[in-house]
């Protein structure tokens, strides 16, 4: 089956962002397709490039440019949320910044939408 | 598979004191223009988005109202409200600045399991 993920928050103060990234190995692991992981409101945060977590926590963002790179993954973060919150031009790897045309797109393409965070 | 999906947004958040509810406006309003059948629902908070007579100047917010004035723009499908929302807040339908359909909460699952993509915020 074909999914796409919608990531609403932003790394660490919620649980959001890991939990989807966890879901989107799950996905690929049991052999779906990712189409593409979808960055919104201040879940463009998690394509901060200069975040550096103490070292005995995770490192949520590089998890997501891991997770891109070793599946040849599009990382989507809005460009307009992006603009709005300063987040770019530079961006951690494997993310692009692109419009909510992006996110049609994969819409129309995925048989699952999966929403993580936002409330 | 069909190229154009239903799309259903459900808003829940007040207006103003975050983000939520221009930026899920905003794509709506974007998924609508790349030709998914978008429809809507006001509830919860979600209902002081389409009151009547806005004025965030005091708080320095970007006043929403004028997002709805650009709804005829775009082939938004349904505009739902949810009836009990708007009776607690001491709202009719009057107060409203758009034309909506209201509905009863329990008629919300039948209409949710329509749908190809929900976005909940």
């Amino acid at each position: 089956m074909k999914f796409t993920i919608i990531v609403n928050n932003a790394p660490y103060q919620s649980q959001s962002s890991d939990t989807a990234c966890k879901f989107a190995q799950a996905l690929i692991s049991e052999g779906h397709d990712l189409e593409q992981v979808f960055f919104y409101f201040d879940g463009v945060w998690n394509a901060l490039v200069s975040a550096e977590p103490p070292q005995d926590d995770r490192h949520v963002i590089e998890n997501w440019s891991q997770l891109a790179q070793e599946n040849n993954l599009d990382l989507i973060i809005c460009s307009t949320a992006a603009k709005r919150r300063g987040v770019g031009p530079s961006i951690a790897p494997g993310f692009k910044v692109d419009t909510l045309g992006r996110l049609s797109e994969a819409i129309t393409l995925s048989d699952r939408v999966i929403t993580f965070g936002g409330s | 598979m069909s190229q154009n999906k239903t799309c259903f947004f459900i808003n829940r958040r007040s207006p103003y004191g975050s983000s939520y509810a221009q930026e899920a406006l905003d794509m709506a309003f974007a998924l609508s223009a790349f030709e998914h059948k978008v429809s809507l629902i006001f509830m919860d908070d979600g209902v002081l988005q389409i009151m009547r007579d806005q004025d965030p100047s005091g708080i320095g917010m970007k006043n929403i109202s004028p997002t709805f004035r650009a709804w005829q723009d775009y082939e938004i499908e349904n505009i739902y409200v949810e009836k009990e929302s708007l009776e607690i807040r001491g709202m009719k339908k009057s107060d409203l600045m758009i034309e909506v359909k209201i509905i009863e909460a329990d008629q919300l699952g039948k209409l949710i399991g329509k749908q190809d993509f929900i976005f909940n915020d």
